[in-house]
């Protein structure tokens, strides 16, 4: 992470197309904003080709940053943006807000689909499972570490709307989750 | 359990998520994709010394060459034959 300063300092050089600048930029950001990208299209090549197209765009728009917010947020947005235009062009995805989990529906018994998976795995699967704005908005509080009203800005959303998708996205892992607690707390 | 005994676990299991790591070839292709070489940030200080470093390593085999070429680093032996690190006479081999 970066101090404004630096941020600041980076994006005017990478503004005059310094490739040193913007490659210390993608050193520090790329894996962040491809876990991110990962989480809300959870397919890894598809979440490359969105991380390429991000790290591009800050190429070609440097300029049009504006400093009073933090460079990550901003690449984050852009990213959620890109990953929204993909979603949109997918049928198999349903970019709104009342897709319930499918592992409790599906699985009669989530213990025995589960054995052998790591404890990590299976939580990355309930919440692949998510809605996608609930499970964006966990993404980016719990594995970004975005504030609320970081997460809600990235998102285009109220801190209000962007709490309530936290708390119904945390109401139903904790549903799906309930059923495999115990070989959850094993692993 | 307590409803914040409940949201202590999740927040537990939250944190084990695991996560893949992006392609090892993923910074090359960024690169790629703005024209640019592939050059560690780490080692972007150092770049243009070791561009330096190239260029007097040339320069000095060209320098090299060139005085052998000329025959101006060379030894002559008492007995006619021409040595130097790249160029060697034989011209009393077989006088012998």
């Amino acid at each position: 992470m970066f101090s404004p300063e630096e941020e600041v300092m980076l994006m005017q050089r990478i503004a005059v197309q310094d490739r040193d600048a913007f490659n210390t930029v993608v050193e520090a950001y790329m894996a962040d904003v491809f876990r991110f990208s990962y989480s809300i299209l959870k397919d890894q090549a598809t979440a490359e080709d969105v991380v390429q197209e991000s790290f591009y765009r800050l190429w070609t728009r440097a300029a049009q940053w504006n400093p009073s917010g933090r460079l990550r947020n901003w690449m984050m947005r852009i990213a959620h943006n890109l990953c929204m235009d993909n979603m949109r062009g997918r049928k198999d995805m349903h970019p709104d807000d009342i897709h319930d989990l499918a592992i409790a529906d599906q699985t009669p018994d989530p213990l025995e689909q589960h054995a052998g998976a790591k404890s990590g795995d299976i939580v990355r699967t309930a919440l692949f499972n998510l809605a996608e704005r609930q499970r964006t908005a966990l993404s980016l509080v719990y594995y970004q570490g975005c504030s609320n009203i970081e997460a809600a800005d990235i998102m285009g959303v109220s801190v209000d709307a962007l709490e309530s998708l936290l708390t119904r996205g945390r109401q139903k892992m904790k549903q799906a989750l309930t059923a495999m607690k115990p070989y959850l707390l094993e692993g | 359990m307590h409803a914040n005994d409940d949201d202590i676990w999740l927040d537990h299991m939250l944190a084990k998520t695991t996560w893949p790591d992006p392609s090892a070839d993923l910074q090359d292709r960024i690169m790629g994709r703005i024209g640019g070489p592939v050059f560690p940030a780490a080692y972007a200080g150092q770049k243009w010394q070791a561009l330096s470093l190239a260029v007097l390593v040339m320069f000095s085999f060209a320098v090299g060459f060139s005085s052998n070429v000329s025959g101006g680093q060379g030894v002559t032996y008492a007995d006619g034959s021409y040595y130097s690190d790249t160029h060697f006479e034989y011209s009393n081999l077989w006088s012998s």
